[in-house]
């Protein structure tokens, strides 16, 4: 087991941890994401994860993953146990005294068994050292190559189990990478791992990027035909079609939560304004009617209203109207400039862009309150995005005047940064979770 | 020995058909190659005909381009539309190039938020206006932009109305609706590279561009 630092250190550099696995993990080979986490929760929970049986051989690490995740949450402290004489893969072989002596309180065991066809059987169980007793255990039999998904999942149900809400290390993120002129598209695991990218542009810019609401297809906006045009494009077998591609501008696209409509902004019939479409591209309806700019929509997760952005005022602010359009109203009404609003899983807040003096910086407001909560204090921060619990929100920030990715949790106590090595981050959007995959 | 005397039998019938039939083949081919003869000197002829036109194509186009090149122009240019004579196309391509031409200045700039045409930007627009008017088979594109601050897509929009905006001024001032494509590219095309004001001031524009042209 590495040595690892107290995570309640302000700066622990998660890549110095597992550089091993996570460069190793990526031979297709976009350039990695590394995560640094910049604060911390200031009441984490107590982890002690062993190595596992036989995890050495094999390129992914399943504990080092498995730890990485659940501190990179920043919800979680390592209890390191020290040396054990002999490290325990099963229950029965664990020593109670000596763990209870070293201040071990929440427990992670567990082996990889290679059977007989080749696969991998992956054990775990989470155990209570206090009562000496099981809080969950599974089994897993995979492929070497699904080594480190389950090691995700596997951090899923521990991280569950104590804090009560689920875990989004299974996850997906997508995000746009400039360098220099190229645009690129880019899908990696909420860790950073596995980047590929899903389109290049050489020249034209790719904006907007949003998942549909199952996980399997992502629409953005592309300008490869000289001018902004919505694309659907399903990650599994690479096909795309476009979803809107009107006389004048068309973007902002965003999924109703039942994956039928997309809600998008076209300037087809003059400035701006707010239209809802059928997934494959039939219906068209007109959502709003306003002379200033409307965009920026997104559809609440009970699919019945509508957030977006206009300046209608005189300024960009956030209004909310029904689904199906009609009368808005307004929600922001801090400051001149507020823009980008998303809402959280639960439908019962919103987070955002708010000019702040001369910055830009991510808000978030409950429903139903006239006032927000700033959450960072970069130079310029935007498109911010829920994870699917509700816990973090990641956005495009810049560091050393580079765009890079940054995530905040909803209470602003933790931050931290991911940065790519080459070229520009910008745009992110997180996937939702994922069912069994 | 009894199988042997068939099998020779066997071929001997074969070979008498074969040579049978290879007659008929032959006086077959033999028709079938006079026919070919006709067509291949009239493949030749087209050939010849064909080579004729390239190396034709071929003289046409080095004329062109040393004439170009005697021109200073280092782009091939596409060809002009329809109803446009080569050589207003290439009085507009050196118009475009020459400082002192009015068609020279192309972009107009705007403050902070801002979407309106004001003072020195409205003659910008008027030169270009007048230019149009007198030349109907030119088609223009305005492509509106911004700074980095801000939202992505409000950026859009906003670059969207800037474009929007020269495109109207343009169409009071008597050019057709449809010769004019007004694009945003929002923030993602700066020119500025910095983080202030000096630069982003370089980035609120709307740049008028006759494609093909320059």
């Amino acid at each position: 087991m590495p040595e690892m630092p107290n995570a309640c250190a302000r700066r622990t550099w998660i890549k110095g941890l597992t550089a091993g696995a996570l460069v190793s993990a990526l031979p297709a080979a976009r350039a990695a994401l590394t995560i640094e986490i910049v604060g911390g929760s200031g009441r984490e929970i107590p982890i002690t994860v062993l190595p596992f049986g036989n995890e050495e051989r094999h390129r992914d690490r399943v504990s080092d993953v498995v730890l990485t995740d659940l501190l990179r949450s920043g919800l979680f402290k390592e209890q390191n146990a020290g040396a054990l004489p002999k490290i325990p893969t099963e229950p029965e072989e664990v020593n109670w005294v000596t763990v209870r002596g070293r201040g071990v309180d929440n427990l992670v065991i567990g082996n990889v068994v290679e059977r007989s066809d080749g696969r991998l059987q992956v054990r775990f169980r989470l155990l209570d050292a206090a009562k000496q007793a099981q809080r969950s255990g599974y089994s897993y039999t995979v492929s070497a190559s699904q080594l480190r998904a389950i090691a995700h999942k596997i951090a899923d149900v521990i991280y569950e189990d104590l804090t009560g809400e689920p875990g989004v290390f299974s996850t997906r993120i997508c995000y746009v990478v400039k360098v220099g002129e190229r645009f690129e598209l880019q899908v990696a695991d909420s860790d950073g791992a596995n980047a590929n990218f899903i389109l290049a542009n050489p020249r034209e810019p790719i904006i907007s990027p949003t998942w549909s609401p199952d996980g399997s297809r992502l629409a953005y906006v592309s300008f490869e035909r000289k001018k902004p045009v919505v694309y659907v494009h399903s990650l599994a077998d690479g096909s795309r079609q476009v979803l809107a591609n009107f006389d004048g501008a068309n973007s902002a696209p965003a999924w109703s939560p039942d994956g039928q409509r997309l809600a998008l902004t076209l300037t087809r019939d003059g400035p701006s304004q707010l239209y809802s479409i059928g997934a494959n591209g039939a219906g068209l309806t007109r959502l709003t009617s306003s002379s200033g700019i409307d965009t920026e929509a997104a559809w609440s997760p009970d699919g019945r209203s509508i957030l977006f952005t206009s300046d209608r005022g005189g300024s960009p602010q956030i209004y909310r109207m029904a689904a199906t359009g009609g009368p808005a109203e307004r929600m922001t009404f801090e400051g001149t400039y507020n823009t980008t609003a998303r809402w959280s899983p639960d439908g019962r807040s919103f987070c955002f862009i708010q000019r702040n003096g001369g910055r830009y910086n991510v808000a978030i407001q409950e429903i139903g309150s006239r006032s927000a909560q700033l959450l960072t204090d970069g130079r310029i921060d935007s498109s911010p995005t829920f994870s699917p619990n509700g816990r973090m929100i990641l956005y495009a920030s810049e560091f050393n005047r580079r765009g890079i990715l940054a995530a905040v949790s909803r209470d602003g106590r933790i931050k931290q940064r991911l940065s790519e090595s080459t070229g520009s981050v910008r745009e992110p959007a997180w996937g939702p979770l994922t069912k069994s995959r | 020995m009894y199988k042997n005397v068939i099998a020779a039998l066997a071929l001997a019938l074969l070979a008498a058909a074969c040579a049978n039939q290879d007659v008929k083949e032959q006086s077959k081919a033999a028709t079938v190659e006079k026919r070919d003869l006709t067509e291949e000197q009239r493949k030749r002829d087209e050939a010849a005909r064909a080579q004729i036109a390239r190396e034709q194509e071929e003289r046409d186009r080095r004329l062109e381009e040393e004439r170009r090149k005697a021109e200073e122009d280092v782009k091939i240019q596409a060809l002009p539309p329809t109803g446009m004579t080569e050589g207003l196309a290439t009085d507009l391509r050196s118009q475009l190039r020459d400082p002192s031409s009015p068609l020279y200045k192309r972009t107009i700039f705007y403050g902070f938020d801002q979407y309106e045409i004001d003072g020195d930007n409205r003659a910008i627009v008027e030169a270009h206006a007048r230019f149009l008017e007198q030349n109907p088979d030119v088609k223009i594109r305005v492509e509106g932009n911004c700074d980095e601050r801000g939202s992505t897509e409000y950026n859009l929009a906003l670059g969207q109305r800037r474009a929007d905006g020269v495109k109207r001024a343009l169409t009071l001032l008597g050019v057709g609706a449809s010769r004019i494509e007004a694009v945003s590219y929002g923030e993602e095309k700066p020119k500025g590279m910095g983080q202030d004001e000096e630069s982003y001031a370089l980035n609120r524009r709307s740049d008028i561009v006759y494609p093909g042209y320059e």
